[in-house]
Order: structure tokens, then sequence, then C-alpha cells
């Protein structure tokens, strides 16, 4: 079938990943309240910012505004704190190749952020970026 | 890439898994669990291929599970 903006979905009745989810409806509550922890106790705007930053790497279709429109140039741009230039690029190797994340960069991440911090964000990263691909191809 | 978690558990004395790191997020690990749990208890899918899909995803990202 053709979803609402016009891109065929795989699965009938489908045309974005919550719908998807809900397609299991036994799983729905119970991947809303994960989504709702990580995203709640990711620090800051990071929860945004990984979000945001997902969608835009995968390709997704989402509202512009202008912190998106920041976030394209966001390695030389001041609008973004050392912390989060530092979950963004973790964000970006993590949903480009998973396998190429080094140490210097989660060394980075421990300069600005806590152990329940870090494990927050990148529970939301795995999230986002889950939920982002099964969008993109479903 | 790491095989070996970057994160220390919550308890200084347990071994570094998935397990003893999420300490770090009670809440979190709460609402991972559920999930996990009735994604193997429930639905559609048989446990073979559950299992199967699991131990592709676990070998393609290099997990230890």
């Amino acid at each position: 079938m053709a979803n609402i903006e016009g891109r065929n979905s795989w699965v009938s009745g489908a045309w974005n990943a919550s719908d998807i989810a809900s397609a299991q409806t036994h799983l729905a509550p119970f991947i809303d309240e994960l989504r709702g922890q990580a995203s709640s106790t990711a620090p800051g705007r990071t929860a945004s910012l990984i979000e945001l930053q997902v969608a835009q790497l995968l390709g997704l279709e989402r509202a512009e505004s202008a912190l998106s429109e920041k976030l394209k140039n966001w390695y030389s741009s001041p609008e973004f704190t050392d912390g989060e230039k530092a979950i963004l690029e973790i964000t970006e190797q993590f949903v480009l190749d998973v396998h190429s994340v080094t140490d210097e960069q989660f060394e980075k991440l421990r300069k600005y952020f806590s152990t329940p911090d870090i494990l927050a964000m990148l529970f939301h990263v795995a999230l986002c970026d889950g939920f982002g691909k099964l969008e993109k191809v479903a | 890439m790491s095989s070996t978690p970057r994160l220390d558990p919550v308890d200084p004395t347990a071994r570094s898994v998935f397990g003893s790191i999420l300490g770090h997020q009670p809440q979190l690990a709460k609402a991972f669990s559920a999930l996990y749990a009735e994604f193997w208890q429930r639905g559609e899918l048989d446990h073979i291929t559950k299992e199967t899909t699991r131990l592709r995803n676990a070998r393609i990202t290099d997990c230890g599970y």
C-alpha cells in the first residue's frame, strides 16, 4: 500500500514505525514505555538532538525546524556544546557504521557525561536507529 | 570495534556485562526487561525464528550473546 508520503509500505496498513510497532499490539505499550524512559532520562536536549540527527542520517521525513537546520552543520556550529557534539559524533558513527565507534570517541563522552547519562543516551541512539531503519524499509 | 563493554557495572564487584551496566538506569532496565520478556513469551513468530534472527544479529554486530 502507499503511505501518506507516497512511498510503498511492505507492511499491510502500516506507514511509519509507530504503526508498524502497533501491528504487534501486545508489544506496543512496552515499546512506548522503553522509548519514553530512554528519551526522558537522556540529559538536557540530547534526546531531541539524537532523534533529529538519526532522522537526517537515515533520510526520514520530519518537519524542518531551526534546530534541524543548524544540526546539518553540527560539527562547526557554535549552537552546540562540546558535550552535545560528543554525543552527535557517536550517534553519527553508530548509525553509519557501529563497528567503527572508537574508544577515543567514547572518552570524549566521559568528559562531559556521567555513566547513567551515557547509558540513557546510547539506549536512545539505539532505539532511534532501530525504529528509524524499520520505518525506512518497512 | 570493542566487544568488551566500555561502561562499568553499577556494582564494582560485578562482571561488566549488559545487565550489570543497565543497573545505572533502573527504570530503563525495568522497561527493557519487560519488553524483552513480552517479545519472547508472546507474539506471531515461533521461537526458532526469533532465536535464529537474534543469533544472526548478534554475529553481525559482534555481540557476545
